[in-house]
């Protein structure tokens, strides 16, 4: 499968929690516009700030579901924050240097698609199943 | 940049964060890697880094505690800190500034906006730095300025006090103030310039403050100061005005001059004292001229009475009387010596003489001029050996012993002890005498039972000008011409005194190996005599008539001649026909030693004496040295003039 492939979005990918469901859905679709845009246009500031733009709903997202798992008391909270830090700086650094020319565009979008695919379908999937677990379903 | 790169220190968990440590090193930074779990204060300490980022990407909070350490610190303080943190809340923020950090970079970032946020914090904390250096600088001169300052006004010697204008109360003054006018600075301070009564002078304080008026500081105002004693003193005020702590107010520095005014009376009651100097120096050379003409007179007297006791040889009676009236003489040719002794420093001729003789003579006179109640005692040994001096010196010098003596006992009355003996000194009986070599000496001791002598003043009584007399009677210079005299004669004096009981003065002559003692009085009739020529020349032609006339009696062939013009011709017509000039030394027209020069020229081998009164151009090695051979004090006795010719004639 071509690693600059489109994802496409399934029920498969919901975690049990609504919000957050929501959210990864959008997420999706970024990215998807992401590779898009960084195919057609040719706009370098454009396409810098499209990153911004999705760096930033990543960013809003993790405090998101980081704020709804404090409102739970998910003990995997810790952990959980060390690793959206880690995600974010990473993209962080990936912008920067794709800024720099230092990294390419494909190589940006296989880290998302790796980062959603492994992130979301696994390690978030812990906390649905805590939500479920504690009866506090469908929210 | 020139100096030495800026250094950072980087802490961080982030293993990816490369690319801004190449950037930042790429910029010219020189950068120190660690890690969260390292031991961050003692790596901190050691690199000693211009600057530390902190970039945990794990947690804020670590970062935050570690930035809180830094800054407790000392060391480490001042070091600005950046935090960079992923995902903060607000209130991370605020404690990351809490904890004192410069800086705090919330990701995402661009590495840009890293590193001008890392410059500008270097930019503040270099910026702070010298700021700190400049303050720190400007902190010390202000110090020591302040710290001179301050030394000037606490040790100046000059009492310097601070008036605020307005109301003129006392802000500050110094130590001698309070030395100066006996006042504490905490009675002064505080209190009105006014109620402190600072001046005699209410003049001072008016200038002082006028200034204000005039715009003009006051500079050296003199004038009387009051202390708190009440004693009142001399001073100069200087004063001047000055915004000191946004006050107007004046400084005053006040001088105290008394010293200096005490001196410059001093100077002054010197000045006196040469000005009276002066006045008896003037007195002295006008009594010189007088002594010139009263010299010719006492000569004709003298001449005239040994002229005429050599008429009336037989006649004894008449002898008697006539030798009277040439003692007299004698003394009033004394008397003209001491004046001229008085009025100029003579080469006098010293020669053996009979201290005793002068002793009596003195003694003689003071009978007869002291009051009653003065009772003269005296034991005078007859037989003394001789003493080389002057006899007017030691005629003054007794004198003036006897005088001050009398003057001591003037009011009370008392008794005048006169004792003079000959003595062996081996070892020398008083402090004053040290100097003088053992062996054979008059001694002439004066005593008296007057006002005495008080211990403290003992010291100054030889110094000249030291008087306890009213002005204008004495002169405080006798016992300083005696000193003189004595020492120069190679004697000694000595002094002791009980006030009250007794006064006595010691006087010291050397006496002369008695080889050396001529014959005492000559007799009159066996005079020399000659039959050579002689050119006798004087402007007085009495003088020249009563010498002709006794030279003729010695048996000489004698042309008198009454004006040097006249002599010259003479000589000059007849070289040869003369054996031997005698020509006076002050005359006009021509001079005496001019004459005996231009006669010489004629006759170099010729014998000449010069004969001089008063005179202080001329002394005998000045006429020798001229090659006149003789020289004689006028007004002189028939008798020296008779071996003096003799013995130029006899050389020949
Ligand atoms: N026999 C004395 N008894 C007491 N005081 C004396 C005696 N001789 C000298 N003095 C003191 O020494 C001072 C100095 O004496 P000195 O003869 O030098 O000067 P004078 O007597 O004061 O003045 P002048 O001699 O000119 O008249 C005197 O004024 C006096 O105080
Ligand atoms: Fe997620
Ligand atoms: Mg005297």
């Amino acid at each position: 499968m071509d690693q600059t492939q489109k994802i496409i979005w399934t029920n498969d990918f919901k975690i049990g929690i609504d919000d957050v469901d929501l959210q990864h859905e959008y997420f999706v679709f970024l990215i998807n516009r992401l590779i898009d845009e960084l195919k057609i246009s040719d706009d370098t500031a454009y396409k810098h700030r499209f990153l911004e733009e999705l760096c930033l709903y990543a960013a809003f997202h993790f405090t998101s579901e980081e704020n709804l798992m404090m409102k739970t008391g998910f003990p995997g909270l810790k952990a959980h924050k060390l690793l959206h830090r880690y995600l974010l700086s990473n993209l962080n650094d990936r912008i920067n240097y794709y800024r720099l020319s230092r990294e390419s565009e494909k190589e940006i979008i296989r880290f998302l698609i790796d980062w959603f695919t492994r992130h979301t379908l696994e390690e978030d999937r812990l906390f649905g199943q805590f939500m479920c677990e504690t009866s506090n379903p469908k929210r | 940049m020139t100096q030495t790169a800026q250094s950072i220190f980087i802490i961080s968990d982030n293993r990816k964060s490369g690319l801004l440590a190449e950037i930042l090193s790429g910029q010219g930074y020189c950068l120190f890697h660690a890690s969260p779990k390292d031991d961050i204060s003692t790596l901190v300490n050691h690199a000693g880094p211009d600057l530390v980022l902190i970039d945990i990407e794990r947690s804020i909070r670590s970062g935050i505690k570690i930035c809180r350490s830094l800054k407790r610190e000392k060391i480490s303080k001042a070091i600005p800190v950046i935090i960079t943190a992923m995902l903060p809340d607000l209130q991370d923020k605020e404690d990351a500034f809490k904890a004192g950090c410069s800086d705090f970079i919330t990701k995402p970032f661009s590495f840009a906006e890293v590193i001008v946020r890392i410059k500008n914090s270097l930019l503040i904390r270099k910026n702070m730095e010298s700021l700190e250096q400049v303050v720190d600088i400007q902190t010390k001169q202000l110090k020591a300025e302040k710290e001179r300052f301050s030394k000037l006004f606490l040790s100046s010697p000059d009492a310097t006090c601070l008036i605020r204008l307005p109301d003129r109360c006392m802000i500050d003054l110094n130590p001698s103030f309070e030395i100066m006018f006996g006042y504490s600075k905490e009675k002064c301070v505080g209190r009105g310039f006014d109620e402190l009564n600072l001046f005699a002078d209410s003049q001072i304080k008016e200038v002082m403050f006028d200034l204000q008026g005039s715009q003009k500081p006051v500079r050296d105002f003199e004038g009387r100061a009051i202390r708190a004693c009440g004693e009142i003193f001399d001073v100069s005020v200087s004063s001047d005005a000055a915004t000191i702590d946004e006050e107007s107010c004046l400084i005053a520095i006040i001088r105290d001059i008394s010293a200096r005014k005490a001196s410059e009376k001093e100077r002054k009651v010197l000045e006196d004292q040469l000005q009276q100097a002066h006045k008896l120096e003037s007195i002295g050379t006008l009594a010189g001229g007088i002594a010139h003409d009263f010299n010719n007179i006492l000569s004709v007297i003298i001449g005239y009475t040994q002229l005429a006791m050599l008429h009336i040889k037989n006649d004894r009676e008449t002898c008697g009387k006539l030798e009277q009236a040439l003692a007299a003489s004698s003394r009033a040719k004394d008397l003209v010596s001491q004046i001229l002794m008085f009025c100029r420093k003579e080469t006098r001729e010293l020669k053996p003489l009979n201290v005793q003789i002068i002793a009596k003579e003195v003694l003689k006179f003071l009978r007869s001029s002291f009051p009653s109640t003065i009772k003269i005692k005296q034991d005078i040994a007859p037989d003394c050996d001789m003493i080389l001096a002057d006899p007017t010196q030691i005629h003054q010098v007794i004198m003036n012993i006897c005088t001050n003596a009398f003057h001591a006992m003037k009011q009370s009355g008392g008794t005048l002890d006169v004792s003079l003996k000959q003595v062996e000194l081996s070892d020398p009986p008083a402090a004053g005498l040290v100097y003088l070599k053992p062996g054979q000496y008059i001694r002439i001791q004066v005593s008296d039972t007057g006002s005495g002598i008080p211990k403290d003043t003992l010291h100054r009584i030889f110094e000249p000008y030291y008087t306890t007399r009213p002005k204008g009677e004495g002169t405080g210079l006798g016992l300083a011409v005696v000193h003189g005299i004595v020492t120069g004669l190679k004697g000694g004096i000595t002094v002791e005194s009980d006030p009250g009981k007794k006064t006595m003065f010691q006087l010291f002559f050397p006496v002369v190996p008695p080889l050396e003692k001529k014959s005492p009085e000559e007799i009159l009739t066996v005079l020399p005599r000659g039959n050579e020529r002689i050119l006798f020349v004087d402007d007085d032609p009495i003088l020249v008539e009563v010498n002709q006339m006794q030279l003729e009696a010695f048996g000489y062939t004698v042309t008198g001649v009454s004006d040097s013009l006249t002599a010259l011709e003479f000589f000059r017509k007849d070289p040869d026909g003369f054996d031997l000039v005698i020509t006076d030394m002050t005359m006009p027209d021509m001079t005496g030693d001019v004459l005996a020069g231009k006669i010489l020229e004629i006759r170099p081998e010729i014998p000449i004496i010069l004969a001089t009164g008063y005179s202080e151009k001329i002394n005998p090695e000045r006429a020798e040295a001229k090659g006149i051979r003789g020289y004689l004090n006028k007004p002189f006795l028939q008798r020296h003039l008779a071996f003096k010719i003799r013995e130029l004639l006899d050389q020949n």
